[in-house]
């Protein structure tokens, strides 16, 4: 369970003001949730995720972690470019007390990377990335999977299977997913909240929430 | 999911239990030598490639440097300094402040080439700058073990005390993660610590007593210098290697309390930047 009570958000902009991107956003994420949180760029919703992981601090307000939780899965970011796949895959194997056998082997199967699983990433594709993000957090276990956007990026074969197991590793967990594009949500989510001026509305139907979000 | 709003105060009756503050420090402690692990793997493969080789350079940098200048300084021979052999004396001053400066200014982006990691809630920023300086000093410690070892081989000069060369490297190490701590912690809030602290290292390398005894110093220099708790180290590391053969001139107590006081400040710095990092 993931528990968040009036957390709020500001950034410092450059020659004074300050954007607030959330302002006392309540909520609680229960194992077994599927939410979606839809919100257009730039409306917080990468640092509301960053917060829910706990990398990212609030200026105010305090956010509850009793289940793992996964870090922010989104393009670019909790990997090294610099180093290939497979050590990105030992490294996260290292920091997660994983058996880095059973990580590099999980990673390989899903991610179907080939011989750039011994490229260095930034020689990957978007799509590549986005696999190799998704195949390690799957290799690791968590009870809650939050996800920016990164699997919007691959092709009919990569979703059909980021999909199915989605589907069976959330069963009993949770998972938080956030987007701007609709469609995307309703593939995986079975709530769904939108993010819109520092305010977070959740909604039990994700149609509702689309129609809601469409009407901004 | 429970779609609670603003306004509602307290925790939920139903949170899961949290373990006890013991368990959960001692969990910590495991956390963080696993992180740090990683991270020292992690860094020597991207500093220095897959390749065997690569791995040497760690090695080979400051032996290079090191060996170049204490030949330059034995073939100018000049100093009234006994048995000293010229190339030892700028290798055991020259090393340790080689690592000293490595770490201070590779403080400066420490944080800034390590975002990405920090989405990983359990890497925190103490784990990247002790990684990154344990690095470091094992690389230093490795070459002045392989010149030591070599030079007791070879000619028979072996250090005085051992005991008080070792602590005095590891109180240099202190010293600049202290210092490093401090300066990632600058760096990470004001741009300009990035700038000043290149030069300062250079400017400092006199100031340092890492290149000459303080012993060949007029007195009234010397009181100046001791000020500086890096010459006492520096001195200290001389007086562990040639014994009496050089005078040496440093307060223990003195270099204690700033390694203690800037490690603190250090670590205090680095929380406080922490929760105003912006990704």
């Amino acid at each position: 369970m993931i528990y968040f009570d009036r957390v709020s958000k500001h950034y410092d902009l450059r020659g004074g003001g300050k954007k607030h991107v959330l302002r006392n956003v309540s909520g609680i994420i229960r194992p077994g949730d599927a939410l979606g949180i839809l919100g257009r760029n730039g409306a917080g919703k990468s640092t509301l995720v960053r917060m829910l992981a706990g990398v990212e601090h609030p200026n105010s307000g305090r956010i509850e972690r009793r289940m793992t939780v996964s870090w922010p899965l989104a393009h670019g970011v909790g990997l090294q470019n610099s180093m290939s796949g497979a050590d990105n895959a030992r490294f996260i194997a290292r920091i997660y007390n994983q058996p880095i056998k059973k990580v590099l082997d999980f990673v390989e199967d899903f991610a179907e990377l080939g011989p750039y699983m011994d490229m260095p990433a930034k020689t990957y594709s978007v799509g590549m990335m986005g696999r190799l993000l998704l195949g390690l957090s799957f290799a690791v276990d968590f009870d809650c999977y939050l996800i920016d956007e990164v699997t919007a990026t691959g092709d009919q074969r990569f979703v059909a299977r980021a999909q199915a197991l989605l589907a069976e590793k959330t069963r009993g967990r949770s998972l938080v997913l956030v987007s701007h594009v609709p469609e995307h949500l309703k593939m995986y989510c079975r709530t769904a909240a939108v993010l819109n001026e520092g305010s977070l509305t959740f909604f039990e139907d994700v149609d509702e929430a689309v129609a809601t979000y469409k009407a901004l | 999911m429970s779609a609670a709003t603003g306004g509602s105060g307290g925790l939920p009756g139903d949170l899961p239990e949290r373990r006890s503050e013991f368990y959960r420090t001692l969990e910590g402690l495991r956390v963080q030598g696993r992180v740090i692990h990683a991270l020292l793997l992690r860094e020597l493969q991207t500093r220095f490639g897959r390749g065997h080789l690569g791995f040497l350079w760690l090695f080979l940098e400051p032996l290079l440097l090191a060996g170049v200048i204490g030949l330059l300084k034995s073939l100018m021979q000049s100093r009234e300094m006994g048995n000293v052999p010229p190339f030892l004396f700028v290798v055991v001053g020259y090393a340790p402040y080689f690592a000293f400066r490595a770490i201070i200014n590779r403080a400066t982006t420490a944080f800034q080439a390590n975002m990405t990691l920090m989405y990983h809630r359990q890497v925190r920023l103490l784990d990247i700058m002790l990684a990154r300086n344990l690095l470091e000093m094992g690389a230093v410690t490795c070459v002045l073990v392989i010149v030591l070892a070599g030079t007791a081989w070879i000619t028979d000069f072996s250090p005085y005390d051992l005991p008080t060369m070792v602590f005095a490297l590891l109180l240099m190490f202190a010293f600049a993660n202290g210092l490093g701590l401090l300066v990632a912690a600058g760096a990470a809030r004001w741009e300009v610590v990035d700038r000043i602290v290149h030069p300062l290292t250079y400017i400092a390398l006199p100031f340092s007593g890492a290149l000459f005894a303080l012993h060949f110093l007029p007195a009234r220099w010397r009181e100046i210098l001791l000020w500086n708790p890096q010459a006492n180290i520096h001195e200290m590391l001389r007086d562990g290697m040639f014994g009496d053969q050089i005078p040496a001139y440093y307060d223990l107590t003195y270099v204690i309390g700033w390694v203690v006081i800037v490690n603190l400040l250090g670590m205090a710095a680095v929380r406080a930047v922490r929760a105003k990092l912006e990704f």
